[in-house]
């Protein structure tokens, strides 16, 4: 079992509808392997056409080049299905992304990469980034089990996960074998369907 | 006597004709009845196929074909782009390996994954189709529960044939009243998301109705439903009705004699029953309706064709402020500057939004006669080799180009920017596509998405344009 705590430096991008495109640009996601994705993660963000830094930009200094938890505003990872989008953030180092809402297909990716994917209020995403921006390398405490993120002691919020993915995340599970478990149920219903529904196989 | 059953919707007929197993903790294991494979997503996913060594469990239902990294240059070959030659390959590989039709990028039957399904009647009223990509959302539009998944869900698919789902809400979203003329289905989906937001439809399934909508053609509701995912929602759908059979009856795939009567009577319990109610119930009056287009990087970034750039001032909410702050940042803007005085550099007629006949019957039909603006570059690119044949048997293609248009080959092309087809940094674009993304047309391209009528009157005067203006 893996260990629910995750534990380390916080970034904030209070931004919303950050796209995975902005994540990892298109060209970037083509002939290569992991993990180097990491160099392509906020690509345009983070660096000049030529390939030098932003200073500027907040993963381009220090401490927050080991963010270990990202803050984002609503509707992160919007957009394409890119699984890179989850491969460059993982790459890069990061273990838990927090927004009031997710892209979707995005959100199903974290889980299938051991990314942990924590939906807040908007109110409780409002302050952990004021206090991220308020403390320089701020480190944040996240539970998967207990599905809280704590501050100090006296400042935990809690995030949505059910439990299926948090079986996921704690178990490291396989959903293809889970899946073949249930092969029996699958094969029933593939014979029922042959009858039910004839016209569903071209011919 | 009847069996009195509780009145379901279009959605939930599907979800639950497709439910293997309850996983428990709202989840269940659907069936899928169409996985469509394209070359960009589908190779890591049969790398971890072929790791566990395992086969392909539906090959006779699994459709590939190349769209994403491929060139659209007139007399196109493998080689044409280098950065696909390796994809090409490797999907005719991996498909000859498992025995999967491929419908090859120099194949008859080619085109981009979303333009084909409903093409070739692969996608199909009552079933499931997904893909590894966002926009499968649009053939929901023939009444088909799709949605687009990442590259370990198509692993997932290609293994078992089924994946674990959690079961969303529904929201319906009646179009009332009829369109004016001139505006589409394009500047409908693209105004409801910006009333409604980028994110409205997460969680949510999202069924189109009303008279708006039945009204539509068929491509045209593929149009509206390609744009779901821009407002959050991963499935988009229209019930079928007789022009979603008209539509596909005939095609390469479509079931054919009793299959089809019996397919038919199938499809015709599917529209959502009288008395079933959606989680949230939305009713959008189309009347008053003008060409949309878009002024930022998200395609809630949106106002009338006669409208200004918005003023982040004007908005109370501290984090959509910065957000529209760095959209104009980016996209070189001034709050109040009237978008048709916005001068461009590129006009892009295509991309699984609308690059299908009526698209370019409507675009030919603004561009007869004209030239396309100087310095502009103007580019078509049919959604698929079908529809390019097509366009070119009805004479459209050399509307095009005695105007100045490109007239290409069927991809992906200038939504996806995997090829040549892109911008410069700093250019501007008026698209047909769905993403005005930072980066989405190239490294720094500016996009502004609008309808194919619209797009074409922008090439002709070299701005963004109203096109019900231009004299005809």
């Amino acid at each position: 079992m893996n260990s629910p705590r995750i534990s380390g430096i916080a970034a904030t991008l209070p931004i919303p509808d950050i796209d995975t495109d902005t994540i990892i640009p298109i060209e970037y996601c083509i002939n290569r392997d992991r993990p180097n994705f990491d160099v392509a993660l906020f690509r345009s963000w983070r660096y000049l056409d030529d390939g030098d830094e932003r200073p500027e930009f907040l993963l381009n200094t220090d401490p927050y080049r080991n963010t270990k938890i990202l803050v984002a505003g609503a509707n992160f990872g919007c957009g394409s299905s890119r699984e890179m989008a989850v491969w460059a953030l993982v790459d890069f180092g990061i273990k838990c992304v927090v927004a009031p809402s997710f892209g979707e297909i995005f959100y199903d990716n974290c889980f299938q990469n051991g990314l942990l994917a924590a939906r807040v209020s908007r109110s409780a995403a409002t302050t952990l980034s004021q206090a991220i921006e308020q403390t320089k390398g701020l480190t944040l405490e996240v539970n998967v089990s207990e599905k809280t993120i704590c501050i100090s002691k006296s400042a935990i919020f809690q995030f949505e996960l059910d439990n299926i993915r948090s079986e996921m995340l704690l178990h490291d599970l396989d959903p293809v074998a889970a899946t073949l478990t249930q092969i029996d149920a699958i094969e029933r219903f593939e014979k029922r369907d042959r009858f039910r529904r004839p016209w569903v196989t071209p011919h | 006597m009847p069996v009195l059953t509780k009145p379901k919707l279009l959605f939930d007929k599907i979800w639950d004709s497709h439910c293997v197993t309850n996983l428990g903790g709202g989840y269940d294991l659907i069936y899928i009845d169409r996985h469509m494979l394209h070359e960009l997503g589908s190779d890591v996913a049969f790398e971890i196929l072929n790791q566990r060594g395992q086969e392909v469990r539906r090959s006779d239902l699994t459709f590939a074909t190349h769209d994403h990294v491929i060139s659209t240059a007139p007399g196109r070959k493998d080689t044409t782009w280098p950065d696909g030659i390796n994809y090409i390959k490797k999907l005719r590989d991996n498909t000859s390996r498992h025995s999967i039709q491929l419908f090859d990028l120099h194949g008859s039957q080619q085109g981009i994954v979303h333009v084909i399904a409903p093409e070739l009647g692969l996608a199909l009223p009552g079933t499931t189709l997904v893909c590894g990509d966002s926009h499968t959302c649009s053939v929901g539009a023939v009444g088909t529960l799709s949605w687009g998944i990442g590259t370990s869900d198509v692993a997932h698919v290609l293994a078992t044939q089924t994946l674990v789902q959690l079961r969303p809400s529904v929201m319906r979203i009646e179009c009332a009243g009829r369109l004016p003329a001139g505006v589409t289905a394009k500047d409908l989906i693209l105004a409801l998301i910006g009333k409604l937001g980028a994110d409205a439809g997460t969680g949510y399934a999202i069924e189109f109705c009303g008279e708006a909508i039945s009204s539509l053609s068929t491509e045209a509701r593929l149009t509206l439903c390609n744009l779901a995912i821009e407002m959050g929602s991963r499935i988009g759908q229209v019930a079928p009705d007789d022009t979603t059979y008209e539509y596909l009856s005939g095609r390469a795939f479509a079931p054919t004699g009793k299959d089809w009567e019996q397919a038919l009577a199938h499809w015709k319990s599917l529209p959502s029953d009288p008395g079933a109610h959606a989680n949230r119930e939305i009713t959008f009056y189309v009347d008053r309706l003008k060409p949309q287009i878009t002024w930022g990087t998200s395609p809630a970034h949106v106002v009338d064709i006669d409208g200004v750039v918005p003023n982040p001032d004007d908005v109370a909410d501290s984090l959509a402020r910065a957000g529209m702050q760095k959209a104009l940042s980016y996209m070189d803007l001034e709050p109040g500057t009237r978008l048709t005085d916005v001068a461009i550099d590129a006009v892009f007629i295509g991309s699984c939004t609308n690059s299908r006949i009526s698209d370019l019957r409507a675009a030919a039909d603004v561009i007869k006669g004209r030239k396309v603006a100087t310095g502009v570059r103007a580019l078509v690119v049919p959604g698929s080799t079908k529809t390019r044949k097509q366009a070119e048997a009805e004479g459209l293609n050399t509307v095009f180009t005695a105007a100045g248009f490109e007239w290409r080959q069927a991809g992906c092309s200038m939504c996806v920017a995997l090829n040549d087809d892109r911008l410069d940094p700093g250019q501007r674009c008026v698209s047909t596509s769905n993403r005005n993304f930072e980066g989405r047309q190239g490294v720094g391209s500016r996009t502004h998405l609008a309808s194919p009528a619209s797009a074409a009157a922008a090439a002709i005067r070299g701005y963004i344009t109203d096109h019900r203006s231009t004299v005809k």
